[in-house]
């Protein structure tokens, strides 16, 4: 069964944050640093998910969003924004990217968990829930 | 048969098939109940009576309601019953079935001979017909349902065969006998005549059904061993009530015989079974059989009678109105007669006669009855007209000329208003005849009988004949009575004519003709001939040379011309002729005459002579008198027209009576519009120009003309033109010395009289002139003189630059543009305007644009840099304009306006909104910037703190957790602080932009009354919502509005201590107004004031006890201002506060 979430963060500290949050309910992790190897691990892992950080290197997440929606093969990741971009607009920007979530940071430990599996697919969504 | 009672059609087949089962089944049943002892068989069997009867009258469909109600009888009541052997099944019904193809069989036979033989008759009319009932329809055709029942019955099992013989004798004799007792009784009522009946004969029909009823009761329940007594009472209903009766009794009779018999206490009931049906079926058979044929007989014997009795009456009636029609002198008389006679020797109920009027309705007016009241036949008001309700037989009868019959109005009394008044009058049935003449109908005779059918064709001829001879008689009479009213018509207005002729005064009519040898003949005359010429009528009659001897020898030529000429072209002769009566004295004759030709082919004049002397010498006289006349008036108005003088005549009271045609002309009336106008208004003003009283001058002519022989005076034309008149006046006086009127002679001397004037005036003005001449001219000049220091000092002391320029040099400028230019006073006189230039190029450029734009009349305004005397540009503000567009050289003035100073100042104000702008784009990164990086270090403080308190990475012990829990509260106040700070600078920038869509408001209220309630419990506070029914949907940014509903909420909850939080909602007007109520610590009145401030503390202690931003209601304030909403508090220190948003359910266009 499939339960790979990719995580896509520059940030180690944030990163290992999710990660350690995501593990602990038996997601599998992967994470890339940078937007490019994100939609490089995308393509390769299929996740189940995409958490997306905006501020990127080289790449920002507007640009790795549009990328990631060209792949049909994608289609069923949902792809959730997970960003410090809280001003004005940034919320609209980013749905209007091709995000199917929105998550401000900084997160809520107790809550994000649920937030994510709450943007998953309904089917894997149920068994994780369990 | 041919019986029009019987309409098979006239209800639904399956329901008359339904009927005739249900009456078979229910008779059956009753003819099973009534069984006789010894051996309980049933002696009669009505069902059979009944079927055939069925058959006979509703045809062959009928037979499908006898199968079945025979069918139905045997299988429910007889088979299945207690008198058969106990067997049921298949086999039962197959049985029953084949009894009923027997029933269904007997009755198509006997209805088929009685058919046939019968033919268009009744089957009871005659008695051959009702032998023919009894032996083939009871008894021959009864033998085919016993054969088919009894071997059916054999078959299948429930007789032997033993009892074959007995079972079909009793069965044959049962079913033989109820026919001939249903079967009658349902032909003959249903064959009833519509009958009237008697009181009389209702009574004896009482008379004999109880003394059938007592008579049965003691022979069939008192055993009295009489049954053959009954055979009078039977009968006496056949003699005397015909079929319908003896059918009736004989039923009657069969049924209590039978009853009787089933009771055991009949004389018919005997030792054996076999001896009971004997005894019972003989005597019934006999009984019935005789009373039937009798009957038959009797109804043969009562026809034929009557059809006699019809025709006798007929021929009686015919010959009556024969001898009427002959005697006849009176139409009305004629047609009462024949009606009476119709009823009273014709023996008909009721009669009338109609005639068809061509009027607007097509009324048929009835003119003659009998039987019925008068006025009774008027008010139905027949008609005849192709509607509605001409479509009764009278009606029709008056279209077609043809006679119609009806059999039985009571079938349909209803159908005709004619005949429903008979129907109520006793008739049944009625013929209507036409009365016919040369193809047009007349009327109708009506005529109605009691009897239905009662107009057979035999009779119908005879009547028809009756009408034809009776419209003979009214053609006839008319005939004869025109005839006599055409000559007493042709009487009178002879004797009209006479008297006319010999009354006229003064003239007499006649009537000439020319003979073959040319003389005249008078044909006739009347008595003035006498008066007129002294000669007697029959005289001239005789000799008409008597008349022409008489007339002038000199008229004689003129006259025979005229006569030719009239005669010739038969005009009318008309002429004036001199003649000497016999008394020897002249008169005028006038005679006007008119040619026809007579129908023998003469020519005859009809005329009128007519004395005319006197009228001709008064003519004559009164020519004399007229050519007097005019030759006098002639004369005078030639005098007076051809004057070159005003003539007016004018009453002493003023009137003009006259004024000639030059008067006219120079006034400019005409005669009609001035003559009986007052002088005084018309010719004459009331005043002269220069004051003089005409009125009061008027007024001393008329009353002493002689004094003012001549006079001079003012007067005016129609125009209002005022003329001057030098008038002569003289007067008319009448026989008595009277003024009758004033004769004025005028001419025109208005051209002197103005001539002098104006020599007079001109003088004056010249005098005058030169007086005031020398005094203007001075003070003009000091006028001018002060102008021009104005204008000098305005020009001089300007706050802006004025110049004149003339052929692009400067003709003059004040001091105020040579100090702009940089000049000492009075230099730039005389200077061309290159100097304002920095150089050729630029001079060139705008000297071809600023005169372009003049020659357009327009004022040039524009802003431009000009050279001072020193060479340093500055900039002027120029307004130009030139006297004359076409000739912008000529002259042109301008304002120059030193500019340089507004203009650096613009352009300091430009620089620096650019660098606020920019500093402002700064702040924004800078804020975002901000925001950014301060929570990406908060989300690893956060969360992980968050892990290590839900001891994800390990258990805690009490210290640590309750430390972890103090890093946890304050980086989240740190949040809370960035977020509220951050929404702060965004709505102080503008940047908050809020979104706009409807959105339910309720379950936004729901939903963050449902997020705070944990945090309300965990404080032990209720919090309770009352938000309104009509609370619905809100057009605003829903996650703006809930963070104040949150924010609120939140600041209730913290405040409060114990007690309840409560939210409401509802609409008032456009808004909603929602309110957030606690029972915390309240406000005190002067902490309310800056609570919506930024950074607003209210109290340092409460700080510390209440953690917050302090940013909350500040937010809260700005959003719903942007919203267009407003917030307010109310507080009481201690008792809680009220937080008050108001909304608007839709943002206005300014929000």
């Amino acid at each position: 069964m499939n339960n790979r979430l990719l995580i896509i963060e520059d940030n180690e500290q944030n990163m290992y944050l999710m990660r350690f949050l995501l593990e602990k309910s038996g997601f599998a992790v992967i994470g890339a640093e940078n937007g490019r190897k994100g939609i490089e691990m995308a393509l390769q892992c299929k996740p189940l998910a995409i958490l997306l950080d905006i501020q990127l290197p080289e790449m920002n997440g507007y640009e790795v969003a549009a990328e990631l929606k060209k792949h049909r093969d994608l289609d069923e990741a949902p792809i959730i924004a997970v960003t410090s971009y809280a001003m004005v607009g940034d919320r609209e920007q980013i749905l209007a990217a091709g995000a199917t979530g929105y998550i401000e940071k900084p997160i809520n430990p107790e809550t994000f968990v649920a937030e994510i599996i709450e943007y998953l697919p309904k089917k894997q969504g149920a068994d994780h829930a369990a | 048969m041919n019986n029009p009672d019987i309409k098979p059609g006239s209800f639904s087949s399956s329901i008359a098939i339904l009927a005739v089962a249900v009456a078979y089944a229910a008779l059956a049943k009753a003819s099973f109940l009534l069984t006789i002892p010894p051996g309980n068989i049933t002696p009669i069997f009505p069902a059979a009576g009944l079927a055939l009867a069925a058959v006979v009258i509703l045809g062959p469909k009928a037979l499908m309601g006898v199968w079945i109600g025979s069918f139905l009888a045997n299988t429910l009541f007889f088979l299945d019953g207690s008198t058969s052997p106990a067997q049921s099944g298949p086999i039962n019904v197959l049985i029953g079935a084949l009894i009923g193809v027997g029933a269904a069989l007997g009755a198509a036979a006997g209805a088929f001979f009685i058919r046939r033989f019968c033919k268009d008759e009744h089957p009871l009319q005659s008695g051959k017909n009702v032998l023919l009932l009894i032996v083939v329809g009871a008894f021959g055709c009864g033998m085919i349902s016993p054969t088919f029942g009894v071997l059916s019955l054999i078959w299948g099992g429930i007789l032997p065969w033993e009892r074959f013989g007995y079972s079909w004798v009793t069965w044959w004799v049962g079913d033989a006998v109820g026919t001939l007792v249903v079967a009658p009784l349902v032909l003959a009522w249903q064959h009833r005549h519509a009958f009237r009946t008697h009181l009389w004969s209702r009574a004896e029909a009482v008379v004999l059904g109880s003394t059938t009823l007592l008579a049965c009761f003691f022979i069939f329940f008192r055993n009295i061993p009489y049954g053959y007594g009954l055979l009078p009472l039977i009968l006496w209903a056949a003699f005397r009530f015909g079929m319908c009766g003896a059918s009736t009794i004989g039923a009657i009779i069969a049924l209590l015989a039978t009853i009787g018999a089933s009771r055991g206490s009949s004389p018919f009931v005997g030792t054996t079974t076999n001896e009971s049906l004997l005894f019972l079926n003989s005597f019934l058979g006999v009984t019935i059989t005789s009373a039937l044929f009798m009957a038959g007989m009797m109804e043969e014997r009562k026809q034929a009678a009557e059809r006699m009795f019809k025709l006798n009456r007929s021929l009686r009636a015919i010959s009556e109105c024969n001898q009427a029609l002959i005697h006849a002198s009176d139409e009305m008389a004629l047609l009462n007669r024949i009606c009476r006679l119709v009823t009273d020797i014709g023996g008909y109920r009721l009669a009338w006669v109609g005639f068809a009027e061509h009027d607007e309705h097509k009324s048929v007016k009835p003119v003659a009855q009998a039987g019925f009241e008068d006025g009774c036949l008027e008010a139905l008001q027949t008609t005849w007209a192709d509607t509605g309700r001409g479509q009764g037989p009278i009606g029709a009868t008056i279209r077609t000329g043809q006679p119609r019959v009806v059999h039985d109005i009571s079938a349909n009394p209803d159908g005709a208003p004619g005949s429903a008044e008979a129907f109520k009058r006793g008739a049944v049935s009625s013929l209507v005849l036409p009365l016919k003449t040369a193809g047009r109908v007349l009327g109708v005779l009506n005529i109605y009988s009691e009897k239905s059918d009662d107009f057979d064709p035999e009779e119908t001829n005879l009547l028809i004949a009756l009408a034809d001879d009776l419209t003979y008689g009214i053609v006839a009479l008319r005939t004869r009575a025109q005839q006599g009213q055409a000559e007493t018509a042709l009487r009178e207005s002879e004797e009209r004519l006479r008297l006319l002729g010999d009354n006229l005064p003064d003239s007499y009519v006649y009537q000439c003709t020319e003979e073959a040898n040319g003389t005249s003949r008078f044909i006739c005359l009347s008595a003035g001939v006498e008066k007129l010429h002294g000669l007697k009528v029959d005289d001239v009659l005789r000799d008409a040379t008597l008349l022409r001897s008489q007339i002038a020898p000199d008229l004689l030529p003129a006259l025979q011309a005229a006569e030719a000429t009239s005669l010739s072209n038969l005009t009318d002769l008309t002429m004036e002729l001199r003649m000497q009566s016999a008394d020897g004295q002249w008169r005028w004759i006038q005679v006007c005459s008119r040619p026809r030709h007579s129908s023998a082919g003469q020519v005859v004049w009809d005329g009128v002579a007519t004395d005319i002397t006197a009228r001709k010498q008064a003519d004559e006289a009164r020519q004399a008198m007229e050519q007097r006349l005019a030759e006098s008036e002639r004369e005078y108005r030639e005098l007076v027209m051809l004057a070159n003088s005003i003539i007016l005549r004018w009453a002493p009271d003023g009137r003009i009576t006259f004024l000639n045609e030059f008067g006219q002309r120079f006034f400019g009336y005409t005669a009609e519009e001035i003559c009986g106008r007052h002088i005084i208004g018309s010719l004459v003003p009331e005043n002269e120009t220069d004051g003089r009283d005409l009125r009061s001058l008027i007024q001393k002519i008329s009353d002493d003309p002689q004094k003012f022989e001549r006079n001079i005076n003012e007067n005016m034309r129609r125009t209002g033109e005022r003329v001057w008149i030098d008038w002569t006046n003289k007067v008319v006086a009448d026989a008595e010395g009277q003024i009758k009127e004033i004769l004025s002679i005028g001419s025109d001397i208005t051209e002197r009289k103005q001539a002098e004037e104006q020599v007079h005036r001109l003088n004056e003005d010249l005098r005058r002139h030169a007086e005031t001449l020398e005094q203007r001219v001075a003070e003009r000049t000091s006028e001018l003189a002060a102008i021009n220091d104005e204008q000098r000092a305005i020009f001089e002391s300007a706050g802006t630059g004025i110049v004149l320029l003339r052929n692009r040099v400067i003709v003059r400028s004040n001091r105020k543009l040579e100090e702009i230019a940089g000049y000492d006073p009075g230099e730039l006189a005389g200077k061309s305007t290159r100097i304002w230039y920095p150089d050729e190029a630029s001079f060139q450029a705008g000297r071809e644009m600023v005169y372009a734009r003049l020659a357009t009349g327009e004022t040039l305004r524009r802003e431009q840099q000009m050279a001072r005397k020193d060479g340093s540009l500055y900039w002027v503000r120029l307004s130009l304009r030139a006297f004359d567009p076409n000739d912008p050289l000529k002259g042109a003035v301008g304002i120059v306006e030193d500019i340089t100073d507004e203009r650096e100042a613009a352009e300091n104000l430009r620089q620096a909104l650019e660098a606020a702008q920019a500093a402002d784009r700064i702040k924004s990164a800078f804020l975002a910037t901000m925001s950014h990086e301060l929570r990406t270090p908060l989300n690893s403080i956060i969360g992980f703190t968050g892990i290590l308190i839900q001891g994800l990475a390990g258990p805690l012990n009490p210290e640590q957790h309750k430390q972890m829990s103090m890093v946890q509260k304050s980086s989240r106040h740190l949040l809370a602080l960035i977020n509220d700070v951050l929404d702060i600078s965004k709505i102080e920038a503008g940047q908050l932009n809020l979104a706009r869509a409807p959105f339910e408001l309720t379950p936004s209220i729901e939903k963050m009354v449902k997020l705070i309630t944990p945090l309300a419990e965990q404080k032990g506070i209720g919090v309770e919502m009352d938000i309104a029914p009509e609370v619905g949907a809100i057009v605003s940014d829903q996650r703006r509005l809930e963070q104040v509903i949150m924010n609120l909420l939140g600041n209730a909850i913290k405040f409060t201590e114990k007690g309840r939080v409560r939210v409401a909602c509802r609409l008032e007007n456009d808004h909603y107004l929602l309110s957030f109520a606690d029972t915390g610590i309240g406000m005190k009145p002067e902490e309310i004031p800056g609570l919506f401030q930024p950074f607003h503390q209210i109290d340092s202690g409460l700080t510390r006890k209440h953690e917050g931003t302090g940013l909350g209601l500040s937010i809260c304030k700005k959003i719903i201002d942007l919203m267009g909403g407003s917030i307010d508090v109310a507080s009481q220190w201690g008792q809680g506060s009220v937080f008050t948003v108001r909304l608007p359910r839709q943002p206005g266009e300014t929000v």
